[in-house]
């Protein structure tokens, strides 16, 4: 494939992802492995450009969850096909995020498809999943290299816990962004609990890490 | 504490015909009760407490009396009933009860959509035995058994006695999985209505039971129907037919002022949807404008909302909660159709002052009908 050939492949990918259409996606993605394309490009330029459009239609409320899920399913299908054929050099992670649902809310939707946009941003993602305490995050930027810890709360009765988690990973790991979101959540409420960062949904989330991780 | 002009059942329904009443009528404060339970006053803002969430809703005495004492100190409109999500327990989700926050489903009873069939319809029986009874349903039967006694024993001014029933999406997602439950509506979308009009059915039974043992109002929050998870066109094909049908069924079996229904997230696309649901007034989020919103909706429906439940409240002074509550207070009050709420439930751990000014606020601003505004006098509480 020329040059033209190929952008018009991602393109093609791209669009499947935003259609959700799950049997496109596998189908592009054997095409892509045939043609020798490189997987890990199909991925980014293809499926990852896909899932930036969904989110950008999601903050324009053009899309909703059950069609950003769609998409992200669709993504998966056609993600599972070329993971195999990902050169080990070709991954370049730009930073880690340490993602998860407070203690007390087991409310994860948002917090998976953050988690999923960071992932196709090539960013490497530990997801602690939901119903969280604060000792397994402090746990896991003990062992890993966390650059960002990610808190997610759906309900207002469930996100104070977010101040305690904030508290102590500013006390004992300062060099440790902290980012919050949810529905409750806002800027002025990370600011009161002492979070670098707040984002108000999933795209503008992989905005502000780009942001924290410079 | 100073009288006021007329009852708490008359200014709701003052409310609710679209009139203006003595005052602003104004609601519960959700989960925050529990702070009135045992000592618990005492103890806002720390991790211990006197009473833990797990013994506030599973002891009908000790959460009887917390209710009863918020009402005596705030005089609010309304009673809480018990105000978390019964149901899904008693239709198999497996749930965690925390020591400090509302109990959460950890594990659904269905994996695919048309497993609901294998469902059993809960067990409604009311036959709560002291000391004895486990179950849910029976508990807070009791408890709005209880309260209705108490206010009757007292032959005093009643405030609205309110139970709880989720919206039947937010239960279908209870069951299913919300993640499965939004796809599902795509990839399955007549068996999906199928599982939402089961839960329908299964919340208009525990409806009526909860109309049985006292209460006179509903609270239905469907927080999975909302702006921000479903469009517009899916909130109409997939939530609103059976909201409605819930909503129908309130209304006939008690009465046109029996239900409130609240919704999440930005619905603004939506609010024609909302107003002919046939609910007695609808709680709005904190993202709304309320007064777009009555500006829209307000000619045939009353609304209550929407102070931020994660701003002045939570951080904020007296001053700001004054500041946040009088601007909504008037911007939406003048010509009535009117309740003050939060725009969702309350925090756990609102420091008791700001709470105090948020109950002070109906009682010290009021809006006549020239649209001038005056400084009411304020009750003591």
């Amino acid at each position: 494939m020329d040059n033209e050939e190929l952008n018009e492949f991602y393109e093609k990918m791209a669009q499947a992802v935003v259609d959700g259409n799950e049997d496109e996606c596998i189908r592009l993605a054997n095409l892509g492995i045939e043609e020798q394309i490189d997987a890990y490009d199909i991925i980014i330029k293809g499926c990852a450009h896909g899932m930036t459009i969904v989110s950008d239609l999601y903050e324009k409320r053009e899309m909703f969850v059950p069609e950003i899920l769609l998409s992200a399913r669709a993504m998966s299908g056609a993600v599972d096909i070329l993971k195999p054929y990902i050169k080990t050099d070709d991954i370049k992670e730009t930073g880690c995020v340490c993602i998860g649902v407070v203690l007390g809310d087991i409310h994860d939707i948002g917090k998976n498809l953050v988690k999923l946009l960071l992932e196709t941003a090539g960013l490497r993602v530990i997801d602690l999943g939901r119903d969280v305490p604060t000792e397994d995050f402090i746990e896991t930027v003990e062992k890993e290299k966390v650059d960002i810890v990610a808190l997610s709360a759906l309900m207002t009765t469930s996100m104070m816990e977010m101040k305690e988690t904030v508290k102590e990973l500013n006390e004992k790991y300062p060099n440790v962004k902290t980012m919050v979101g949810g529905a409750p959540v806002s800027k002025e409420f990370a600011d009161k609990i002492g979070a670098d960062s707040y984002a108000d949904n999933a795209s503008e989330a992989i905005r502000v890490v780009q942001g924290l991780l410079g | 504490m100073a009288k006021d002009e007329i009852s708490h059942a008359e200014r709701i329904k003052a409310a609710i015909d679209l009139k203006e009443p003595d005052r602003v009528p104004v609601l519960y404060p959700g989960s925050w009760a529990i702070n009135f339970a045992g000592n618990n006053l005492n103890f806002i803002g720390k991790k211990e407490k006197d009473v833990s969430f797990s013994e506030w809703i599973n002891n009908p005495d000790i959460f009887v009396k917390s209710q009863v004492k918020g009402c005596d100190r705030f005089n609010y409109d309304f009673v809480m009933g018990l105000g978390y999500s019964i149901l899904p327990g008693a239709l198999g989700c497996a749930e965690n009860e925390p020591y400090w926050g509302i109990p959460s489903a950890v594990k659904t009873p269905i994996i695919k959509v048309d497993d609901w069939k294998k469902i059993d319809f809960p067990d409604m029986k009311d036959d709560f035995v002291k000391g004895k009874t486990t179950g849910k349903i029976q508990i807070q039967l009791e408890i709005l058994r209880n309260i209705s006694n108490v206010f009757e024993k007292r032959g005093s001014d009643a405030p609205f006695i309110t139970g709880f029933i989720t919206g039947p999406l937010t239960l279908a997602g209870f069951l299913l999985g919300v993640d499965k439950l939004m796809l599902s509506m795509i990839d399955s979308p007549d068996e999906t209505k199928e599982l939402i009009n089961f839960c329908t059915d299964v919340t208009i039974e525990y409806m009526k039971k909860q109309f049985d043992a006292g209460a006179d109002h509903i609270f239905t929050p469907d927080p999975t129907a909302s702006g921000d998870l479903i469009s517009a066109k899916f909130y109409k094909e997939f939530a609103y037919p059976a909201a409605q049908k819930q909503s129908r069924a309130v209304s006939n079996y008690k009465d046109k002022y029996a239900h409130h229904y609240h919704i999440c997230g930005n619905t603004s696309d939506r609010w024609d949807l909302l107003e002919s649901i046939g609910s007695s007034f609808i709680s709005l989020d904190s993202v709304i404008d309320l007064k777009k919103a009555k500006d829209k909706i307000g000619k045939t429906k009353a609304i209550a909302g929407n102070l931020n439940p994660s701003g002045a409240l939570l951080f904020g002074t007296e001053t700001e909660v004054e500041k946040e509550g009088k601007e909504i207070i008037e911007n939406v009050a003048p010509n009535g159709g009117y309740l003050l709420w939060t725009g969702c439930d309350w925090a756990l751990d609102y420091p008791l002052k700001n709470v105090e000014m948020f109950y002070t606020l109906p009682k010290k601003i009021w809006s006549i009908s020239n649209l001038k505004y005056i400084r009411f006098k304020v009750h003591s509480i």
